[in-house]
């Protein structure tokens, strides 16, 4: 079987055993997947690559010690929300809300409301307190389970819940906020 | 509670956040990342990684470079020259400033047009009152300015920039509303970028890359 082709389990196990190009097809098949927590939890691409950039190079020096009782993409996440977190915690600063994750909308030519709506929820989402951000963006985003979230931020299921629940509350807050004004440009928001 | 249980302002975070689609890495970043994350598995710091890239590839690309930059200067002289010839003696007398005929225009990126590209690959930074031009290996942008300034041979701030990164011309200007330095160089691994650092706190405010 091809390494592309090979289940995760099986590519962890052949990279345990220094097995080069079954570590790269994993880090290749998963990068996209972390690329995305980080962006969504950093509102920065810059943050978000230096993130990434952390959490795969984790991910090659933790592997063997990986004890492969929960999946690897459960694993993988917890690695790449820490190095999210501790780029944050880094940079010290909140995220920019002038400074969406697409490209500047202001010098860009109009775009339709469906992307427009994405870039309002993606601005939206940045002005989410970081700890209730991470958690709507697993269960929300990636579709995790209460439990598999709890496992990865390594907190009670009640916190699990309590944090989505008010992240939820605070983006549908940010969205209407946005929606009282379609006038106001978009960049001034 | 769980989702069944949802208030209308939840249920509407939660379908906004599920329609925005999951952001990609591009091929370029996927396979940098990737592979400084096997180097460093293999015990090799990242960072020499990077410096090892640059030192494979970037030698022959970096004496280009510098041909490039001097060609794309003698090109820039030549025109300003004829310019300024036919133009009146007023203008000849304005500090030597490039001056050249265009708008200013708004920060943009990636404007590469193919009729520039061969005359503007190397590293270069062209000014004239109102706008900045940077280039970078082909790779144009412009940005606003408020005046006339004289090229910096090494960025302020150069701190600021990825460890390993290639600086070969920088300016100042704004961007955004924002007093800035502008740097045309390559990031760590050989790729030609410009790179926008806040002049005041020195922030890398983007990372501009073909």
């Amino acid at each position: 079987m091809r390494a592309e082709d090979a289940p995760d389990d099986a590519l962890v196990e052949a990279a345990v055993a220094d097995d080069r190009r079954a570590l790269e097809v994993l880090l290749e098949r998963h990068a996209d997947r972390l690329y995305g927590v980080c962006l969504r939890v950093l509102a920065d691409r810059e943050d978000a690559l230096d993130a990434t950039q952390e959490a795969l190079i984790a991910v090659t020096r933790g592997l063997a010690r990986f004890d492969r009782r929960s999946r690897f993409t459960t694993w993988s996440y917890r690695v790449a929300v820490n190095a999210a977190l501790d780029v944050a915690r880094r940079r010290r600063r909140a995220p920019l809300p002038s400074e969406p994750i697409s490209d500047p909308v202001s010098a860009a030519p109009p775009i339709d409301d469906r992307v427009a709506a994405q870039i309002d929820v993606t601005d939206a989402l940045a002005l989410v307190p970081l700890e209730q951000r991470v958690a709507i963006v697993l269960r929300d985003a990636y579709d995790l389970e209460y439990a598999e979230i709890a496992e990865i931020l390594d907190v009670p299921l009640g916190t699990v819940r309590s944090r989505i629940a008010r992240g939820r509350n605070a983006l549908a807050e940010e969205l209407g906020n946005r929606s009282e004004d379609p006038e106001r440009p978009r960049s001034e928001r | 509670m769980n989702d069944d249980e949802l208030t209308p302002d939840e249920a509407r975070a939660r379908d906004a956040l599920r329609s925005v689609p999951a952001p990609r890495l591009d091929d370029v970043a996927r396979r940098r990342l990737v592979r400084r994350a096997l180097d460093a598995h293999s015990g090799e710091d990242p960072g020499d990684a990077r410096r090892r890239d640059a030192g494979r590839s970037g030698e022959p690309r970096r004496a280009w470079a510098w041909i490039g930059a001097a060609a794309a200067v003698v090109v820039a002289l030549v025109v300003v020259g004829i310019a300024l010839r036919g133009d009146d003696s007023d203008t000849a007398s304005s500090e030597g400033a490039a001056q050249r005929e265009t708008a200013v225009s708004e920060p943009s990126r990636g404007e590469s047009d193919g009729a520039g590209e061969s005359a503007q690959s190397g590293f270069a930074m062209l000014e004239s009152p109102g706008e900045v031009l940077a280039f970078a290996d082909g790779l144009t942008v412009a940005f606003s300015t408020d005046a006339t300034r004289t090229l910096a041979a090494a960025p302020a701030c150069a701190d600021a920039l990825p460890s390993g990164s290639q600086t070969d011309a920088s300016a100042p200007a704004t961007y955004r509303g924002e007093d800035v330095v502008i740097v045309a160089g390559r990031d760590p691994d050989g790729v030609a970028v410009v790179y926008v650092v806040a002049s005041a706190d020195c922030r890398l405010v983007e990372t501009l890359e073909r």
